[in-house]
């Protein structure tokens, strides 16, 4: 086997999850089911994070196991290992998307529209957490799926750039800018 | 409010972020394990004769054979678009369709040539173009384009693709792009779809989609600026990155920057030296205000997190998408 490279200085290393993914990745291919154990108890915080963004609260738990299966049973067709998070990313809005188109419609949450008359400076007082997460599913999608990683599944700017495969520039706009408009949704003024 | 919380959970905690993270704390994922009809049994043990064994040694031995075959070959393959290209392998022969670690492509006046770029995408080499693979890792796929025209487009994780010239490494951050270089290394970036980033040693220039940039051999990357921008913003950025000291340099780009090339201006703060960075900075608050928290003290100083705070509300202008037709063009070509 190849010995790997030393990088160059100039060029900042990769994050070792890539390289370790694609090892897993590989492994899981080969019928490992411990590597598939393994890719699973890496990412399913962000599938979780991914489906909660679009999908009912009750079934996202269910979503999770339904993604990976769909998964395993398509890794096969996974073009660059080291990809698996974009990838899977990926599987998981298509089946959060078709989960909510065959969902039956459901009342309106009771607090869809705050209270303003609380802090003029911050959020409202009277909050609950349906509250917060139908107003984080009104942001734009593009700032929804990195502020639910965030606020929800409680991960680091830089893990949210790795597993989705975005630059951590886009990841600090995305977040910056979607808590803006969640702020908005939420009723209180931004910065 | 502050950002670094937002960024990093580690850093010192804002009250009204972890206002909502209590309140959507129930809601997050509760680290169930994975279901057993997920992942499918281990099959039953079958018995399997002694014909049997030595079949599947044969067939061991036989894919053995063929996998060691595959990975010196490397999954690189050169389709010939127009004209001859040629491809020499490291030890200097002539190699057929398959590009190998440490090959050379080659077009003249007349070829042009399509690589298929392992699993994660394609590049295009135009007439009078020389294009080297240097690594094909599990980390990086590195190569060096000695001259000519190169059009990629890569579906990979950020900085898995990286083209080496005589004057900037560009690192893929996930996008299609065209990248010409003379051999001295003078050239020109310009990117179609998502990012790719210039180094230079210290140098770091973010080039997004609808924006180019000059590679100059010796300074390296130049200030970018929007396809678009006025032939009077193009002109004073190749006077300035030519030779930033010339009197009037600064000036000429400050009075041709407008609204539509902030990604310029917020470059210039990082090249200016103290003195002429106020005057940049004064220029583009004029065009978008920084938020409270970006003094002009902070950014005469030069402070990172100043500068990358700013970058957090100017960037959105900065990307220009290609319009939906030429998108679905692209990945389907992809």
């Amino acid at each position: 086997m190849r010995a790997r490279r030393r990088l160059p200085d100039s060029l900042p290393s990769p994050a070792p999850s890539i390289v370790e993914t694609a090892g897993l990745v590989s492994a899981a291919r080969d019928g490992d089911r411990a590597a598939f154990g393994a890719l699973y108890e890496r990412y399913a915080r962000m599938v979780h994070g991914v489906l909660l963004a679009t999908a009912q609260q009750d079934d996202v738990q269910d979503l999770v196991q339904d993604v990976f299966f769909r998964a395993l049973r398509q890794l096969r067709t996974l073009r660059e290992p080291a990809a698996f998070g974009a990838w899977i990313a990926t599987i998981a809005r298509n089946e959060a998307r078709m989960h909510h188109r065959a969902e039956k419609p459901t009342e309106e949450l009771s607090h869809q529209h705050p209270d303003p008359g609380g802090d003029p400076d911050s959020v409202p007082d009277r909050l609950g957490t349906d509250d917060v997460l139908h107003a984080l599913r009104a942001v734009p999608e593009r700032y929804r799926e990195p502020l639910t990683l965030r606020l929800v599944e409680q991960m680091g700017g830089e893990e949210i750039a790795a597993r989705l495969g975005l630059t951590h520039g886009t990841v600090r706009v995305y977040l910056h800018h979607g808590l803006r408009l969640l702020r908005e949704q939420l009723g209180a003024p931004h910065d | 409010m502050t950002d670094d919380y937002l960024w990093d959970p580690g850093a010192p905690p804002d009250p009204e972020i972890q206002r909502l993270e209590a309140l959507l704390r129930p809601v997050a994922h509760a680290h169930a394990p994975l279901r057993r009809d997920v992942i499918p049994s281990t099959s039953p043990r079958i018995r399997v004769g002694r014909w049997g064994m030595i079949a599947a040694g044969i067939l061991v031995v036989a894919g053995g054979w063929f996998a060691a075959r595959y990975r010196a070959t490397s999954p690189w393959s050169v389709a010939t678009m127009q004209g001859a290209p040629v491809i020499r392998s490291a030890d200097g022969s002539i190699a057929r369709g398959v590009v190998a670690q440490g090959s050379v492509v080659e077009t003249d006046a007349r070829s042009s040539a399509a690589i298929s770029v392992g699993r994660i995408g394609r590049a295009e080499l135009g007439p009078g173009s020389r294009l080297r693979l240097l690594d094909v890792g599990a980390s990086e796929h590195r190569l060096s384009l000695e001259r000519g025209t190169m059009h990629a487009s890569i579906d990979a994780p950020p900085r898995y693709f990286v083209v080496q010239t005589a004057s900037a490494l560009a690192v893929d951050l996930g996008c299609v792009y065209t990248l010409a270089v003379d051999e001295r290394g003078n050239g020109l970036l310009t990117v179609e779809e998502g990012e790719v980033e210039l180094q230079h040693g210290d140098v770091r220039v973010a080039v997004l989609a609808g924006n180019s940039a000059a590679l100059r051999n010796g300074s390296g990357p130049g200030l970018p600026f929007p396809v678009r921008a006025s032939t009077a913003l193009r002109r004073a950025i190749e006077a300035y990155d030519t030779d930033p000291t010339t009197a009037g340099a600064l000036d000429a780009v400050l009075t041709a920057a407008d609204s539509q090339s902030t990604i310029t201006l917020w470059h210039l703060l990082q090249r200016a030296d103290p003195a002429s960075r106020e005057r940049v900075f004064a220029r583009l608050a004029a065009i978008s205000p920084p938020p409270a928290v970006v003094t002009r003290e902070r950014i005469v100083r030069g402070e990172s997190g100043a500068l990358q705070r700013w970058r957090t509300d100017l960037q959105p202008a900065w990307e220009i998408e290609p319009p939906l037709w030429r998108r679905a063009w692209l990945a389907m070509r992809r």
